[in-house]
């Protein structure tokens, strides 16, 4: 009775015209996906263990059949490595599942198959509902490499403005100098406590042309927060000798040190207290 | 021991005054003749009293009790006293419990008139007629408050008491009558000059806790008001002069009058802030109340409710918490947090008077006298329409006051128009806000019929990290689109069911929908999700792949049933799950 209902699952799985994830994967041929067992993990590791097309299109069906979650999680690092077309597809699908962990590994074995689409993928997971998925995303982007990171410096930079954190070392990576100078020019006491990590590695990448990363490093001795002053005092210390963004910083902090003496010195004194003026008149 | 107490307490009450005539005896007859007629008499001649108008309130820092005289718009007098209760008016006196007991204060002058020092005494009532005051009491005994007694004095000395073995009431002194409830369901008509019981009356259906005095009548009740008229003598309430407000949901469940046999709740009570105000009515057997009005008094805001129908007249919205309130014909005067006054007119909600005791009052005891103040402005013919009124108090950013606008969406909701679809639609996609309201507000979304657009243009909106935006209330859209019919909003549902920022709580409603609008074409993608997420065990995803199994059905008829009973037969499928499919396809089957 069971194993014919079961074959009725499996019968109407393949048969459904408009699943989008049943239309993407072939049928099942493999040795393993014909021969279910009563363990589903088991059964997908020993199609990972066969490996090739035939058992990633099995491990997909079985994917959209339903898996529980143990064996769900085998089986997205099964199509990892496995990788091939079809692996992609089910994979992708399954950057769309509601679990958030689901989405995470997905968006993990997309890089790790070097799916064409994973890019792609890692960008639009910026927006995910999820923390834990957008860090994901951060990072898939960074083990891209540049021309994934550059693709996605606008959502990045957007992700950074709402407090995606880990994409700032990423643009201060990627940042290109009229990029740099886009930054430096609308830099504020708010931005700074967001970008300071990407500006600290924008500042020590030798690539740029110093007078752009010197010029950033004025904007932020203007700013004049104690952040941004520590930030400077870093500079100043941790920089080598000569370096150009450290002079930049010392003459940044020793210009915010005058205007400080000259404000003291302008400012009216005070009177004494009338206690004290009491006192004197005594 | 505790008898010993009882009979201590007993003496400690009864004998610094005289005790002459008896009352409360469990033998006294009811309605017996001659003295039953000659107390309907004697009350039926009684002239109606000077009720004083008069403000009494309970400040803080310092503790103090102040008293505003209405008419001459003058704080009359500000005595230091720590007040315990909130304070009553009860004709000459001003009667609350303070740190040495029960205390009368004069309400001339806020001087002391008398008190009442037995500890153990917690005031209950007070009322007076300007010659007698009668004070309840509950004789609290380890917190246990079974028995009372009612102190009755003549000008400012106490001229006698009268101890009862069960809980006393509310009170009431008129036409040289001192009224008291006692027991849940009698009254006793005690002689105001010596105490003696002249009549008992005994209410078989209902529960009698306060008697008081309205303009030339008399009315107790609890849950409803009997005006005492000869047709009392039923002992029923359903053939006295009685009346009781129609009943409904309402945040707090305010009593329509407060508990006659519990104490004054302290002036930090949210009892004040959170009750039912309204004025008794009507002539002879007619009762009813004043403007058919029944007022629900909610922190900051005041609904005027139709007292026969499920139903909102107006509601005001004020800017502190009202802490006082009192009914007559014409509107309802409040005392606000602040120290402020206003009538809002009965009509309209407007505010038609307005003063200020430039005292800010944590209680406020409001005698209004027999009429509200003359209006010092007429209400404005053009206030904004009631379900704008209802929008913008369901929109209140307060957490305290989540019950009051959750009422003011339901009676939102009784309004067709599709403006009223689009408010219910803004105040349920407020994910931030109130889960109170929020729910109120999509629960009457789902029951739409009229604004097919908004439900559209909700529909197309998407919850984004990057935008900084919520995911719409799809659940209770979708069963709004399937009210409404609206076949073209498929794909934005299927678009919405696949999108993980989408709440679980929402699928359920998604796939009801999908059910009814859905065609063959779209099976498909409900049994895929339906297979996908069958091992997950979340209550609420269970719940909704229920919901998907029924849409499978709606759409595809019993041809589906061997779908569902394969994936209910596989053991791998959530537990919760399986039972639900195999109760659809037997259902479906029959």
């Amino acid at each position: 009775m069971r194993s014919s209902t079961r074959m009725w699952a499996v019968i109407a799985v393949l048969l459904c015209p408009s699943s989008s994830l049943a239309q993407s994967t072939p049928k099942p041929e493999s040795r393993a996906a014909a021969t279910p067992t009563s363990d589903p993990k088991a059964e997908v590791e020993a199609l990972r263990a066969e490996g090739g097309p035939k058992a990633a299109a099995a491990i997909a069906a079985k994917v959209e059949a339903g898996l529980p979650a143990p064996a769900l999680d085998v089986a997205i690092a099964a199509l990892g490595t496995i990788g091939g077309p079809v692996a992609t597809k089910s994979l992708e699908g399954l950057t769309k599942h509601r679990r958030a962990a689901v989405r995470r590994s997905a968006l993990e074995n997309l890089v790790r198959a070097k799916a064409r689409s994973a890019p792609a993928f890692a960008e639009a997971l910026l927006d995910d509902p999820s923390p834990e998925v957008r860090t994901a995303a951060v990072r898939a982007i960074e083990s891209l490499g540049l021309d994934a990171m550059r693709r996605a410096a606008p959502q990045l930079e957007r992700a950074l403005e709402k407090g995606l954190a880990e994409a700032a070392p990423l643009l201060g990576k990627m940042a290109r100098p009229n990029e740099v100078a886009r930054w430096t020019g609308r830099l504020d006491a708010e931005g700074f406590e967001r970008m300071s990590p990407a500006l600290r590695i924008v500042l020590t990448r030798a690539d740029l042309p110093a007078p752009t990363r010197t010029a950033l490093v004025e904007k932020v001795g203007v700013l004049g927060s104690a952040s941004a002053k520590q930030f400077l005092r870093d500079l100043a210390t941790e920089l080598p000798k000569g370096s150009a963004v450290r002079s930049a910083a010392q003459k940044a902090l020793e210009l915010d040190t005058a205007e400080a003496a000259k404000k003291t010195e302008t400012a009216p004194k005070s009177e004494p207290p009338r206690a004290a003026q009491k006192e004197n008149g005594r | 021991m505790r008898s010993l107490r009882s009979i201590l307490g007993v003496l400690a009450i009864a004998l610094p005054v005289g005790c002459a005539g008896q009352a409360f005896e469990p033998t006294f007859p009811e309605y017996e003749e001659p003295g039953f007629t000659q107390v309907m008499t004697a009350l039926a001649e009684a002239k109606g009293r000077p009720d004083p108008a008069v403000v009494i309130g309970v400040a803080k820092n310092p503790d103090r009790v102040v008293a505003y005289d209405i008419a001459e718009g003058v704080v009359r007098w500000t005595v230091e006293a720590q007040a315990r209760s909130a304070p009553l008016v009860a004709g000459a006196h001003v009667v609350l419990e303070e740190e040495k007991g029960i205390v009368a204060r004069r309400l001339r002058d806020g001087t002391v008139a008398f008190r009442i020092k037995d500890r153990a005494a917690r005031l209950i009532a007070a009322d007076g007629d300007g010659t007698h005051t009668v004070i309840s009491v509950a004789i609290d005994e380890d917190g246990d408050r079974k028995s009372g007694a009612v102190f009755v004095a003549k000008g400012d000395a106490i001229a006698w008491s009268r101890r009862s073995d069960l809980p006393v009431g509310a009170p009431a002194v008129f036409g040289g009558l001192v009224v008291v409830p006692w027991a849940t369901q009698r009254l006793s008509v005690l002689d105001a000059y010596t105490g003696e019981e002249k009549a008992r009356l005994r209410l078989r259906d209902t529960v009698v806790g306060r008697a008081f005095v309205h303009g030339p009548s008399l009315y107790f009740g609890q849950r409803g008001i009997f005006r005492l008229t000869r047709s009392i003598e039923t002992g029923s309430k359903k053939s006295a002069a009685y009346a009781e407000p129609v009943g409904r949901p309402l945040p707090g469940q305010p009593p329509l009058l407060r508990d006659g046999y519990e104490p004054v709740p302290a002036p930090d009570n949210a009892g004040h802030r959170l009750r039912l105000a309204w004025a008794p009515a009507g002539e002879g057997e007619e009762v009813r109340f004043a403007d058919d009005t029944i007022y629900l008094v909610f922190y900051r805001f005041v609904f005027a409710l139709d007292a026969a129908t499920d139903a909102v007249r107006w509601v005001a919205r004020h800017d502190a918490d009202l802490v006082g309130a009192a009914v007559r014909e014409g509107g309802i005067l409040v005392a606000d947090e602040r120290g402020r006054l206003h009538v809002f007119d009965a009509a309209t909600g407007a505010s038609v008077w307005e003063a200020k005791m430039d005292v800010p009052v944590v209680a406020a005891a409001i005698s209004p006298g027999s009429a509200l103040p003359e209006r010092t402005t007429e209400a404005p013919s053009g206030r904004e329409p009631l379900e704008q009124q209802l929008f913008e108090v369901a929109r209140v950013e307060d957490s305290r006051l989540g019950g009051g606008r959750a009422l003011a969406v339901r009676y939102l909701a009784k309004f067709e128009s599709a403006k009223v679809t689009a408010d219910l639609i803004a105040l349920c996609a407020q994910r931030t806000g109130l889960e109170q309201v929020r729910r109120a507000a999509c629960e009457a979304v789902t029951t739409r019929k009229e604004g097919a657009p908004a439900v559209r243009e909700a529909l197309r909106a998407k919850a984004s990290f990057l935008a900084g935006t919520t995911p719409p209330p799809s659940g209770s859209l979708a069963r709004a689109a399937a009210k409404m019919e609206m076949r073209d909003v498929v794909p934005m549902l299927l678009t919405h069911l696949e999108d993980p920022a989408t709440p679980t709580e929402d699928l359920a409603g998604i796939f009801a929908a999908l059910g009814t609008l859905g065609t063959p074409a779209i099976a498909g993608r409900i049994e895929a999700y339906l297979r996908l997420y069958r091992t997950e065990t979340d209550p609420l995803l269970v719940q909704a792949l229920a919901a998907a199994g029924e849409a499978l059905f709606a759409i595809r008829g019993a041809a589906v049933a061997p779908t569902l009973t394969g994936i209910a037969d596989d053991p791998t499928t959530a537990e919760p799950l399986r039972a639900h499919l195999r109760r659809i396809a037997l259902e479906k089957r029959e």
